[in-house]
């Protein structure tokens, strides 16, 4: 009698310990036509998931019986849970139709054949109306992957009353943008005016940030941190153009507080702050009363500006990729551009959402317009990103602490190249 | 015919054993040595995680671990945080337990506030400490007090590891404290007092009645103290990201670096194999060390 107890606790115990592996159902349901998998991440209860719920349940009625999109939401955690869901996919399959990427993330998705390329299902009109830099940043070897509906840049945001004592007029038109001299003299001439001012704020956070705002200022320099297949670092990233424009960047920190605390620039303790166009929604949302302007990131040879956001593309192994292709182009439609762009504070990756949306056509958001439609530069599309945006943001980090450019770019330049050896054998 | 009787009830107690202990064990091998097998066949392959091939290639990444710099550098630095970090946190640990162990008036506060930096998770403390450590955070506000000029800290290849070192021995003394503690009390009272009446003083009776009475604890203490500093990772990933100038990149670092960010799987498999070769041929040095008294 003990014994068969035992068994069946055991048995029990078991068989609940197994019921956590289950899977998800992928039902065909020929009422409603083909159903499209998606993956998005977010907590699926936030607001921004909201949004994105009401998109497509707004697609699944209007194309009922023909496609149905099943989006399932992926919590970002603390960095990359989104990204590991995905690399764990690949090999115990379940990978969805369609996969939100992150642009840097395109290429190597591309690379590996995750993903497909699109160029059949969206026509040269269709993309006449998107945003270059998004188009760049969706093209891997001359084939388009993916195509995101909301873009991001970095600018120049400032203290209006600060700036003003010291006399300076930021230019608001693009043809008048600064360039790295006066903008390095706006922030010398602002430094110190009250003793607790300093001219600029510069994050010093050591994440993809360090990556996606100084390199610009490497592109404006003509110079590079890779070469254009990203399989050979020396000589890109120790060149003389990346040493200078990285030098310009440590010139520029010693005008700013080491150590700020996050809310620096609102606070007032800083002129110049350099902030992603997300600072705009910050500002309106925290700081209604705080007097600010916005410039142009400064330049050296090139126009350039960040840019960059997360972007749609259809799997390879995708059994639907015309019905997928169906969804996205729905994404990427005037109306949905808008609705998602106002509802993230980003500006849009389409010209009519710019044309359509009065608020990008008034000062100050006019400054990230214009960068966004003339001088969007998307980080290098190459598969060899992770360990570039590594070993930069690092090299980057120790520069900004007061290390010699030239001696940690070339440091840079030799462990980047080791590690693309080693984990691009063929490609050499 | 009771001789079958107690072989029959041998046996079921056997068979009974065997299923109490079978849950864990398979737990145990399907979540630790099955990975453990697996990281050792992928190291033996190009494998990276979002291609669906793997190229067998032998002991090709051992080869290029073994010349890679960025590994030996990463090696030298868990080392040098292992060596520094297990004398001073034992050392911190036992004071603290000769402290509260003494009959003054309010210890068990005491003995709650040396172990709360356990209690919060390390990433917490990490974050915290990130802001004390700072130019113009507290610690360098205290010691300006005292005429000392602001120190980089974290910002400083060469003080940026003493600095993570402190930090976690602060945090993980009050653990090892308790059980120096438990030890302690261990120790027959008689001991001492038989040793005051020939004449010892502190120290004397530190030397041969308290450290020969923790022995033991000495030894637990030293060895999982040593194998945990081994596995740094949280500290240095969150507060300097393996800087300034990689002086606190740690081997545990670039396996997660290497296998989840560049998503190389065969050559992170391989540095965490061979790592774990290095750690468990140390723990046995010292285990040798530790059992050569008795």
């Amino acid at each position: 009698m003990k014994k068969i107890i035992l068994i069946i606790l055991l048995v029990t115990c078991l068989t609940i310990s197994l019921s956590g592996c289950g899977d998800q159902e992928n039902v065909n349901d020929s009422k409603n036509g083909v159903t499209i998998t998606l993956w998005t991440p977010g907590a699926g209860t936030d607001h921004d998931s909201q949004i994105w719920k009401q998109i497509f349940d707004q697609f699944n009625k209007e194309h009922q019986g023909k496609i149905r999109i099943k989006a399932e939401f992926i919590p970002r955690g603390s960095g990359f849970e989104y990204e590991n869901k995905v690399s764990s996919s690949v090999v115990s399959g379940g990978l969805p139709d369609i996969l939100r990427m992150d642009g840097p993330n395109i290429s190597s998705y591309a690379y590996y054949k995750v993903i497909r390329p699109i160029d059949q299902y969206v026509t040269a009109d269709d993309l006449k109306d998107v945003v270059k830099s998004t188009v760049e940043q969706g093209r891997f070897k001359g084939k388009l992957y993916a195509l995101a509906p909301n873009e991001s840049s970095v600018a120049v945001f400032y203290n209006k009353e600060l700036v003003k004592r010291a006399g300076i007029k930021p230019p608001t038109t693009l043809k008048n943008a600064w360039t790295w001299d006066e903008f390095l003299q706006a922030v010398k001439k602002t430094d110190r005016l009250d003793k607790k001012v300093r001219g600029v704020v510069l994050s010093p956070a050591k994440n993809e940030w360090m990556t996606y705002m100084p390199t610009p200022l490497v592109w404006s320099n003509e110079g590079d941190i890779v070469s254009k297949n990203g399989m050979q670092a020396t000589n890109y990233i120790n060149s003389k153009s990346t040493v200078q424009a990285l030098t310009y960047l440590q010139k520029l920190s010693k005008y700013s507080n080491p150590d700020p605390t996050p809310t620096e620039f609102e606070d007032g303790k800083a002129a110049f702050t350099i902030q992603g166009s997300w600072e705009y929604v910050t500002l309106q949302r925290s700081y209604p009363n705080f007097k600010y302007g916005v410039t142009f990131f400064p330049y050296s040879k090139v126009k350039y500006s960040a840019c960059g956001d997360w972007a749609f593309g259809i799997t390879s192994k995708s059994k639907h990729p015309k019905e997928a292709a169906e969804v996205i182009r729905y994404l990427m439609k005037d109306r949905n551009v808008i609705k998602t762009s106002s509802a993230f504070g980003q500006p849009p990756a389409t010209l009519s959402a710019f044309k359509n949306m009065p608020e990008w056509n008034r000062y100050p958001r006019t400054i990230v317009r214009d960068q966004v439609i003339h001088t969007g530069h998307p980080r290098n599309v190459v598969p060899s990103y992770p360990i570039l945006t590594q070993e930069f943001t690092s090299a980057t980090s120790d520069i900004l602490d007061g290390a010699n450019p030239k001696e940690r770019l070339d440091e840079a330049a030799q462990s980047i190249d080791l590690m693309i050896k080693r984990n691009f054998p063929g490609e050499h | 015919m009771m001789k079958s009787h107690t072989l029959n009830r041998d046996r079921e107690k056997l068979i009974m054993g065997v299923m109490f202990v079978l849950p864990a064990l398979i737990l145990l091998f399907v979540f630790l040595i099955l990975p453990f097998i697996n990281a050792f066949f992928y190291s033996l392959t190009s494998y990276n995680i979002l291609s669906e091939t793997k190229k067998f290639i032998g002991l090709e990444n051992y080869i290029i671990l073994f010349q890679d710099p960025a590994f030996w550098i990463a090696l030298r630095n868990t080392f040098y945080f292992v060596v520094i970090v297990v004398p001073f946190q034992t050392a911190l640990a036992l004071a603290l337990a000769l402290i509260v162990n003494r009959k003054i008036k309010g210890r068990a506060i005491f003995r709650i506030g040396f172990f709360s930096p356990q209690i919060t998770s390390m990433v917490v403390i990490s974050i915290l400490w990130t802001i004390l450590y700072a130019r113009n955070g507290l610690i360098n506000n205290f010691l300006s007090i005292f005429g000392i000029p602001a120190q980089p800290f974290l910002n400083s290849s060469g003080q940026a590891m003493n600095s993570i070192i402190f930090m976690s021995g602060w945090q993980a003394a009050g653990y090892f404290m308790m059980i120096f503690l438990a030890g302690l009390q261990n120790i027959p009272d008689q001991l001492y007092e038989a040793v005051s009446i020939d004449g010892a003083n502190a120290w004397q009776k530190f030397r041969y009645v308290t450290l020969p009475g923790l022995r033991s604890s000495m030894n637990f203490v030293l060895l999982i103290t040593t194998i945990q500093a081994f596995k740094l990772f949280q500290q240095p990933f969150i507060m300097t990201g393996g800087g300034p100038n990689g002086s606190t990149k740690t081997v545990v670092q670039m396996v997660y670096t290497e296998g989840f960010q560049f998503r190389n799987a065969g050559y992170s498999s391989a540095m965490a194999v061979i790592f774990f070769i290095i750690v468990f041929v140390c723990q046995l040095i010292l285990q040798k060390i530790l059992n050569r008294g008795e």
